[in-house]
């Protein structure tokens, strides 16, 4: 299950590996970030997405912690954003056709 | 064609943006502590002041433009002294250079002013009550690990301070504006920890990001050399990042 490549590389925070979860055309959005008074994430493209969180887990502080798979599209996990936790769910709303990859991924809070 | 002022011309950002103007037919003058057309130490008032004395007497008729370029990330101290006194002064002393030939300002920020690191403590006294002596009092003891985060409330300080004076300047006819450079292939990176060097890489800068390299110098003095110029007359009070779209990535919904 693409879900659990997708936990695996959050847990390990590899963010090469979170990109090959995706699709060279596809977008992130995590409605959690604004709960802590930070900007939400909107990440257009595989390599947005690689480099964006290459930043995060390196420089932001960004963890998950307890992640637990729901369903073939569906985890629910606590995300440490440089400290502040927040209990979410992390959807995967479409997949691309051809490749299976991930198309669009939503995080919203519990 | 035009004369140029430029502080911290004799390397990196700097010295590239020295010659492109050259290239261009300019005039440049290069402020620096050692190999500049004028030798001072920008770190310190009486060296501020000996620059400053200088160029009105080579240029009494004015000057086109006025780059204040220098600065340094370590030291902090000299971090507060040189990056934000060296060019807030040196461009507020060179005003009256500009304002008579209708010149224009640029100052060297960074784009490490967006990434959260700046104590913003510090961008407050610098920007409202500037006052050198007791601030570089206030910091010599801080430990030189804390670098980063002075650096950046330099910059971000130095930017604020570009915003708030241009509109009076703008009004005066000189315009002030001020570049945010991303992670630059300088002497500053060039020796860098591999601690220091995995942040480094943790700021990708999407233009370069297949082959990894940090940014050219070139591709920021081109945007300072731009801004300069008269082509960029309806440009001021900007903060125009440089850096390859590393701040886009990071903050896609900041538009403003």
């Amino acid at each position: 299950m693409i879900i659990a490549d997708f936990v695996r590389a959050l847990q390990a925070k590899d963010h090469k590996a979170m990109a090959a979860c995706f699709a060279d055309e596809c977008r992130l959005f995590d409605y959690c970030p604004l709960r802590i008074k930070n900007e939400n994430y909107y990440i257009y493209g595989r390599w947005a997405v690689e480099m964006f969180y290459h930043n995060k887990f390196v420089l932001g502080g960004l963890s998950v912690l307890d992640p637990r798979i729901v369903d073939e599209r569906t985890v629910n996990l606590y995300i440490n954003y440089g400290g502040q936790v927040n209990h979410a769910l992390a959807t995967i709303e479409s997949y691309d056709p051809v490749s299976g990859l991930i198309r669009e991924l939503v995080i919203r809070p519990a | 064609m035009g004369i140029y002022v430029i502080t911290g011309g004799s390397s990196g950002i700097g010295k590239r943006t020295v010659e492109i103007l050259k290239e261009r037919g300019h005039e440049t003058v290069n402020i620096d502590l050692k190999d500049g057309d004028i030798n001072a130490n920008l770190a310190t008032p009486a060296g501020r002041s000996a620059a400053l004395e200088e160029l009105h007497r080579r240029y009494p008729d004015g000057i086109d433009a006025m780059i204040c370029n220098a600065g340094v990330n370590r030291n902090i101290p000299l971090i507060i002294s040189l990056n934000y006194f060296g060019a807030t002064e040196m461009a507020a002393g060179a005003f009256d250079l500009l304002k008579k030939k209708g010149g224009s300002c640029v100052v060297t920020s960074s784009n490490s002013i967006v990434q959260g690191a700046a104590r913003m403590d510090v961008v407050g006294m610098l920007n409202n009550q500037a006052d050198e002596a007791r601030i570089l009092e206030l910091v010599k003891d801080y430990d030189p690990r804390a670098a980063h985060s002075f650096y950046a409330a330099t910059k971000y300080a130095l930017a604020r301070w570009a915003r708030r004076m241009s509109a009076s300047w703008g009004a005066q006819g000189v315009r002030l504006n001020a570049v945010a450079p991303g992670n630059v292939r300088t002497a500053m990176t060039d020796g860098l920890s591999p601690e220091q060097r995995a942040a480094v890489e943790a700021l990708p800068v999407p233009v370069n990001y297949e082959s990894g390299e940090l940014m050219d110098p070139s591709d920021i003095a081109n945007a300072i050399a731009f801004l300069a110029s008269p082509e960029a007359h309806g440009v001021n009070g900007v903060v125009l990042f440089v850096d390859g779209g590393t701040d886009a990535l990071l903050n896609s919904e900041k538009v403003y």
